[in-house]
């Protein structure tokens, strides 16, 4: 890890120093254990703060529409800031998402791809340690990582048991798309079950999972936080909060706010890269990837492909066959 | 006033005696650690908690609620009918946050009754904090550790007991309609919860705050804003857990003869806060909506209120998911202000 660190810092401050790119945006330290904050650095000196390691859990991508699209109001020839970024495989396919929904230009950017083993979610290291609070955390070698709690107590725990749920069943651990990469190429771990989780949520009875889904959203304080982490979340007017017509109200409502999730995860399906930045994101430590799961494993049993593989290919529900299945509908 | 020191394992009796007539809630078990919750079962009730992921202004200020109710062309408003309640546990800055929200909704003539309700009907019993966490910046805000501000109660861990010091009339009430279990505390007590204050003061690692009103709005035009703002993603994980933000919007929900009118928390690091009907938005970048939250807090309320709405509970600095630190933000708009002439 440290090695790439210190090469993506080397590589960065060159690109800034000759001018390549006006703007990198990458990961820094973060005040609060298993945290990164989002940095962006515009010169030489700035890149000295970048780090790499198993907590750059954001999504970088989703800060690229706001940098590069023309800014609502400006007048005249609009030329986008060159930026560069550093991509791992699913900030990456997002990336590629992104470019072929026209919200980003591909020549504006200049991607830096580093090979990812995952990323640790700091909610399901906090309740390793019971109802104590999680104080310090230390990467140490082999993959292990100690945690350090509230009431003095310590734990040490493989990196492997507290990944996101996303990392752990991840098929992409290299960028799709970049101008250049750090770090050896992780080889993809074929006999990863990508739909475990997902499935055997299915296997449990309706009734419990109805009671589940309703307990994980009525945790929901409507803060979108989910909703700005993802890359997809582009509308610049969410149906959330849409008002003439009202889809949905805004209230903390269990219906208000099983409809915000049940429709945010279907604007989802053919698009959602299993990043895990909105399980990041969330403040409540709600199971946001579920729902999103079922989706796309829908999409993949249905339509096949894979979310922003590469950027010749169509994306899986951006294209069609004579063949499909119409089974859907019910009227001529 | 009454001081009582409270043995640890007749805490849920004193929980049990509190809870009889009124609605009792305190910091539960949760999976981001503790939060705030109506006590079912005393035995449940945290102490050993740094501080809960959201605050506790939803117990007088809560994310919904229906301000009226109408139906067939008739409409009926609704003051809630708040039960008396015992806010139990509140570190000192939520407690002292409540006097800020006070500010609000009492303010130049104007009285919120709905609020007011709620908050006139509920005893506060802060616990102090012993060990304050890396986030925590109360004493650069005007708080402490130990301190009583908002508080009607104030009680201290002392390892095996606690120690309640009725700080208000009400607290007094409260701690008198207890039982037996607390007794009279002796002087040792109190000069040991001073002990632990102090040394839970002397944790915390200060912050500079700008103070110099002045500076701050000479700072509006500053290019810091945007900057500052670069990772922001604009959601309201900073604003949604703060105990002071207390904006909200009124919202109509009507079906066919009947509807409500609702009232919700709405935050300034939405676009659509400040977006006219015309299309035109005042506030039309992230910087500019950051620029709101920070200078609201440490310029306007200061001129408005006679203090910044700022308790340093740090809890903004826990949720966001950009990792923005305010802490550094107000160093920045201090470097700012000074380089621009300021006093600061």
């Amino acid at each position: 890890m440290s090695e790439i660190q210190e090469q993506l810092r080397r590589r960065v401050a060159e690109l800034l120093r000759e001018g390549t790119v006006d703007l990198f945006i990458g990961y820094a330290d973060a005040s609060v254990p298993l945290k990164s904050s989002v940095h962006v650095a515009r010169s030489a000196q700035d890149a000295e703060a970048l780090v790499w390691n198993a907590c750059c859990t954001s999504n970088l991508a989703a800060l690229l529409p706001d940098l590069l699209k023309r800014p609502s109001g400006f007048r005249g020839e609009w030329t986008p800031p060159r930026v560069g970024v550093v991509a791992k495989g699913c900030v990456s396919r997002s990336i590629v998402g992104l470019i072929k929904a026209h919200q980003i230009p591909r020549d504006a950017m200049y991607i830096i791809g580093v090979s990812c083993g995952g990323m640790v979610d700091r909610h399901r290291a906090s309740r390793l340690l019971g109802p104590a609070e999680l104080v310090e955390a230390e990467f140490l070698k082999g993959d292990r990582l100690r945690l350090r709690a509230t009431n003095g107590l310590e734990r040490e725990v493989d990196l492997a048991e507290v990944l996101l749920g996303g990392c752990r069943e991840c098929g992409h651990h290299n960028a799709v798309l970049a101008d250049e990469s750090i770090g050896d190429p992780i080889p993809p771990d074929d006999d990863i079950a990508r739909f475990a989780d997902v499935q055997a949520f299915a296997e449990r009875p309706i009734e419990e999972r109805w009671q589940s889904f309703q307990e994980e959203v009525s945790r929901c304080i409507r803060c979108y936080a989910c909703r700005e982490a993802c890359p997809n979340c582009y509308c610049t007017e969410c149906f959330a909060q849409e008002t003439a017509p009202q889809w949905i109200g805004v209230t903390t409502d269990l219906s208000d706010l099983m409809l915000f999730h049940i429709g945010r995860a279907f604007h989802q399906a053919g698009r959602c890269v299993d990043c895990g930045a909105c399980v990041a994101a969330c403040p409540q430590g709600i199971d946001l990837r579920l729902l999103n799961q079922k989706v796309n494993h829908d999409v993949k049993s249905l339509f096949g492909g894979d979310v922003g593989a590469s950027l010749d290919e169509p994306e899986p529900l951006m294209r069609f066959e004579m063949t499909d299945d119409e089974g859907f509908m019910t009227e001529p | 006033m009454n001081e009582l020191i409270l043995g640890k394992t007749d805490l849920a009796t004193f929980l049990s005696t509190l809870a009889r007539e009124r609605r009792l809630i305190a910091p539960l078990d949760d999976r981001t650690g503790a939060s705030f919750g109506v006590v079912g079962d005393v035995a449940k009730v945290r102490l050993d908690y740094r501080n809960t992921s959201l605050s506790a202004k939803g117990v007088v200020f809560p994310q919904t609620e229906t301000l009226l109710a109408f139906r067939d062309g008739g409409g009926t408003e609704r003051i809630p009918e708040a039960p008396e309640t015992v806010l139990f546990g509140v570190r000192p800055c939520d407690a002292r946050s409540l006097t800020m929200l006070d500010k609000v909704f009492r303010w130049d003539g104007t009285e919120d009754p709905y609020y007011l309700e709620r908050r006139g009907r509920t005893t506060v019993v802060a616990l102090a904090c012993n060990e304050p966490g890396p986030t925590c910046f109360c004493t650069s805000v005007g708080g402490s550790p130990g301190d009583e501000t908002g508080a009607d109660v104030l009680a201290t861990d002392l390892g095996d007991a606690l120690l309640l010091r009725a700080v208000t009339d009400r607290g007094e009430v409260l701690l008198r309609g207890a039982g037996d279990a607390a007794r009279p505390a002796a002087a040792a007590a109190a000069a040991k919860a001073r002990e632990l204050a102090a040394k839970a003061e002397g944790r915390l690692t200060p912050v500079t705050i700008p103070t110099d009103a002045e500076g701050l709005v000479e700072a509006f035009e500053a290019d810091v804003w945007s900057d500052l703002a670069l990772g922001c993603l604009g959601c309201g994980a900073c604003t949604y857990s703060c105990p002071t933000c207390h904006c909200f919007d009124i919202t109509d929900e009507g079906r066919k003869g009947a509807g409500r009118r609702v009232r919700s928390w709405d935050t300034c690091s939405f676009p659509l806060f400040t977006l006219h009907s015309s299309g035109h938005n005042p506030r039309p970048t992230k910087g500019a909506r950051l620029r709101q939250r920070i200078l609201h807090k440490f310029s306007y309320c200061p001129e408005n209120f006679g203090e910044a709405f700022c308790v340093g509970c740090g809890r903004c600095i826990v949720n966001c998911p950009s990792g923005i630190d305010i802490r550094r933000i107000l160093e920045r708009l201090v470097e700012t202000t000074s380089k621009a002439g300021g006093s600061v």
